[in-house]
């Protein structure tokens, strides 16, 4: 019996209920997980197998039904992995879930929470929103794109927000330039914020941490680190934060934005990009064993 | 200036070193007037003329350069960037971007340059440096057409698409395959195939011309095209069938990353589905041989070199020159045909087989008779063995020692092996030593092409792995014959240079008179043999295989 007919047995079949691209190149995926559903909570994420040849990746999970016994995540296409995610079909079965993975995030009364989200960020930083806005915290709302085109999310969000800011590199939208700006837009109009919470690639987390650090203001950042297991052993998605070594899996992902070694963080992202760019080359290569039948 | 017959002011103008924008001239084709942006100001002329298709005529006073007409090359281009993804180029925080996002983002639909895999070599992006264009004014309208990614080896994302034409013309005009064409009118144009079907159900085959004069992202080679900014590009021709089409490889990380047509080679900048798109998968293939094996209690055992072509030597010294066979496979160069024949001639036997003969016409035999078929048909040839002792491969395979540069059935059951090649196959499982060789793409020497001329393989990337050059392993296993008369690549070659270059086949010339000679013969034929060294490249390649099986 392999990996997959245990899960079966157990009630995990981890079928896609739902996929659809949100905007281009973001997908919003619906997955049967019922155990998952029930457990997690804001801020974790799963580790998912694509298929029979595939590898694990990390995805944060960005809302939840335990009724439906369902979990939802938000990707963006960036390597073979998340492509073949991208062409899978409602119905199809992923190779493998686990979860929830990482510690949930820190949530409180702080008073004004701002909230900023990119790319993948824009889905992820819901359930965030959603309990801060629950804890009783006045809750602002930032995400941003390269142009309006490519936001989503916005209903669910403005939902759980007091404010939703919607920023654009092509100034498309009400801000023009990234969560960063739009965090200084808010400090010149005198808004007092207690604490920040960042989600989106590590550029968007590292200059947005950096926007609030001058203000000495406490920023939580979603790290994203290259990851194997998600479950401290292999070291992996090791990280600094505040000169000490952090596993993101296990002791994240949410950190100190302004205490990450953001330049190590990004050497170790791109460790791996000559066989990330490699592996287009096989994508559609069926393993050794056709390959030797012959 | 000088004029010659039938140049237009773009052509005089490039061969006097004066740059003038375009984005759908195309060399070996008309100029077509698509883009608008080559527009000059001539003396005596009304309004801004395009460059590409204004005949230049003696005495024409020509201005190619100033603000009016590069505000007006601006407009033009601000309306392509209206409805081209423009957001990394007016991004604020763009050198910031590039520096920690040193490659681009592999993504699916492109919604900027950051994820763009044409960012190093795009036209409209050099075009907009070179116009100082730093913000777009006009609404940005993203046509979110659906990204077509279903046929094999290239992606097309139109919505990149500036409707420049190159691609339609090239696949028309030089290809002649007229896969793609311009669908509906007005704004709704689009390039498509007829009745919008894939590219499969089309015929196309994928020879990659699109892909090469597309001047944006809207056409990529699916499995080469995120590696970036190149480390190195080394010429060389493409070993997979005895055309030898001269490519340009991309090296980086010490690595085949991508290969394009060289436009000044003799097959002028055209492909085939193999050289434009297979080469990388292939030379990066994990089924590589990467260490001499030697097989010990039934195991094949990584060793070293020496203990490796020890092996060998002691095996064959175990029998008769009359049980011993040589299978040279005809996607050997030279040099390591060369070695082969010189080492049966030594060991004294003729029991030779060449590999994958092809019969029928000239050009029906380059495409399926393997990468140096010539070349070592005439080698062997000079070497005193005479055809009519050639052996067929069905007879080699009841000899009692082989000793095969390629994969073949039916020579498993030999009692001693040796197989030098490439890639790991049943006969390598079944050898009782096996030497790993390079490919063509990583060793130096020479092929005989079908037109009987004689071109270099450069070496584009290190050794891979222990893998060492076919002539080195062969020249290693001569010396256990005490023969040391060979000890660098030029002592091979001269042994044999001059008899090759005494071939010529003078009625060949009359093919090449016409540039499109190459799209033509393919055309007309099938694709080269979808094989290297006996190993069928479909189950290699994945995207090959669903080629061959759609065409099935």
């Amino acid at each position: 019996m392999n990996e997959k007919d245990v899960c079966k047995e157990v009630g995990q079949s981890f079928k896609i209920v739902s996929k659809e691209a949100v905007v281009p190149n973001i997908y919003e995926m619906v997955i049967e997980a019922p155990i998952i559903a029930e457990k997690v909570k804001p801020g974790q994420f799963v580790i998912l197998i694509p298929d029979e040849m595939g590898e694990r990746v990390p995805f944060t999970v960005s809302d939840w039904d335990v009724e439906k016994g369902t979990v939802t995540i938000f990707f963006q296409e960036l390597g073979v992995s998340t492509m073949k995610l991208a062409k899978m079909e409602v119905g199809n079965t992923l190779e493998s879930l686990v979860g929830p993975l990482g510690k949930p995030a820190e949530i409180a009364n702080f008073g004004t929470v701002l909230l900023g989200g990119g790319c993948y960020g824009i889905g992820g930083i819901y359930p965030i929103a959603r309990a801060m806005k629950e804890a009783g915290n006045r809750v602002i709302t930032v995400v941003e794109a390269r142009g309006q085109y490519l936001l989503y999310n916005l209903d669910k969000l403005k939902a759980v927000s007091d404010q939703l800011f919607l920023t654009t590199s092509d100034g498309s939208t009400e801000i023009s330039g990234k969560v960063h700006d739009a965090v200084q837009h808010l400090l010149d109009k005198g808004e007092k914020i207690d604490r920040a919470v960042f989600m989106g690639c590590n550029f968007m987390l590292m200059m947005s941490s950096e926007a609030t650090k001058s203000h000495g203001i406490k920023t939580k950042v979603f790290l994203n680190a290259l990851m194997v297991d998600g479950t401290g052993m292999c070291g992996c998605c090791r990280c600094s934060v505040g000169g000490e070594t952090k596993y993101a899996c296990v002791d994240g992902p949410e950190f100190d934005g302004h205490e990450v070694d953001w330049e190590e963080l990004f050497k170790r992202s791109g460790h791996y990009l000559n066989d990330e760019v490699l592996a287009y080359q096989f994508f559609n290569y069926k393993g050794c064993k056709q390959d030797m039948d012959g | 200036m000088e004029i010659k017959e039938g140049q237009t002011v773009l052509d005089v103008a490039r061969d006097a070193g004066i740059y003038i924008p375009t984005l759908c001239t195309l060399d070996q084709l008309p100029n077509f007037g698509a883009c608008r942006l080559c527009l000059v100001k001539i003396e005596g002329m009304r309004g801004f003329p395009p460059a590409c298709s204004t005949p230049a005529t003696d005495d024409m006073d020509v201005i190619t350069d100033d603000e009016e007409l590069n505000n007006l090359r601006r407009n033009v281009v601000l309306l392509l960037l209206s409805e081209h993804p423009n957001s990394c180029i007016v991004c604020d925080d763009k050198e910031l971007c590039e520096k920690y996002r040193t490659c681009p983002m592999k993504a699916g639909q492109i919604t900027g340059c950051q994820l763009c895999p044409n960012k190093e070599d795009c036209d409209l992006r050099e075009i907009v440096e070179h116009l100082g264009i730093e913000k777009v004014d006009y609404e940005f309208n993203y046509k979110n057409l659906n990204l077509e990614r279903e046929d094999p080896f290239f992606d097309r994302d139109y919505n990149l698409c500036i409707l420049c034409g190159r691609c339609v013309r090239v696949c028309e005009e030089i290809r002649e395959m007229s896969v793609l064409a311009f669908t509906k009118r007005g704004h709704e144009t689009r390039i498509d195939t007829a009745f919008g079907k894939s590219h499969l159900e089309t015929g196309c085959r994928f020879c990659g011309a699109c892909v090469d004069v597309c001047p944006t992202g809207a056409l990529s080679a699916r499995g080469t095209k995120w590696h970036g900014k190149l480390d190195s590009e080394v010429k060389t021709v493409c070993g997979l069938c005895n055309i030898n089409c001269g490519i340009v490889v991309g090296v980086k990380w010490g690595k085949v990353v991508s290969t394009v047509p060289d436009p000044t080679s003799y097959t002028n900048g055209q492909l085939c589905v193999l050289g434009r798109f297979c080469i990388a998968p292939i030379i990066n293939h994990f089924d590589r041989l990467k260490y001499p094996l030697v097989r010990k209690d039934d195991w094949l055992i990584p060793v070293e070199w020496e203990e490796a072509i020890d092996y060998a030597v002691e095996g064959l010294k175990k029998y008769s020159p009359n049980d011993i066979g040589f299978v040279i496979s005809s996607d050997l160069n030279n040099e390591a045909a060369f070695m082969m024949l010189e080492l049966a001639r030594v060991l004294g036997t003729t029991n030779i087989a060449v590999g994958t003969p092809a019969e029928g016409s000239v050009v029906q035999e380059a495409l399926q008779g393997g990468g140096n078929a010539l070349g070592v048909t005439h080698l062997y040839r000079m070497s005193d063995f005479t055809e009519e002792k050639l052996m067929k491969p069905d007879e080699i395979s009841k000899l009692k020692a082989i000793y095969t540069t390629q994969h073949l059935a039916g020579i498993e059951e030999a009692e001693f092996l040796i197989i030098q090649d490439v890639f790991a196959s049943k006969t390598s499982e079944c050898a009782s030593v096996v030497l790993p060789a390079l490919s063509f793409i990583e060793t130096e020497g020479s092929v005989l092409s079908f037109d009987g001329t004689l071109r270099s393989l450069n070496a584009a990337v290190e050794p891979y792995a222990k893998a060492r050059p076919d002539w080195v392993i062969t020249n290693d296993v001569l010396k256990g014959f005490g023969n040391e008369n060979i000890s660098t690549l030029e002592d091979v070659r001269s042994a044999f240079k001059d008899e090759l270059k005494k071939v010529t086949l003078p009625e060949m010339q009359e093919l090449f008179l016409d540039g499109k000679w190459l799209p033509r013969i393919l055309k007309e034929n099938k694709d080269p043999q979808y094989s290297y060294r006996g190993t069928d490249l479909t189950k290699k390649v994945g995207d090959l295989r669903i080629l061959k099986e759609a065409n099935q």
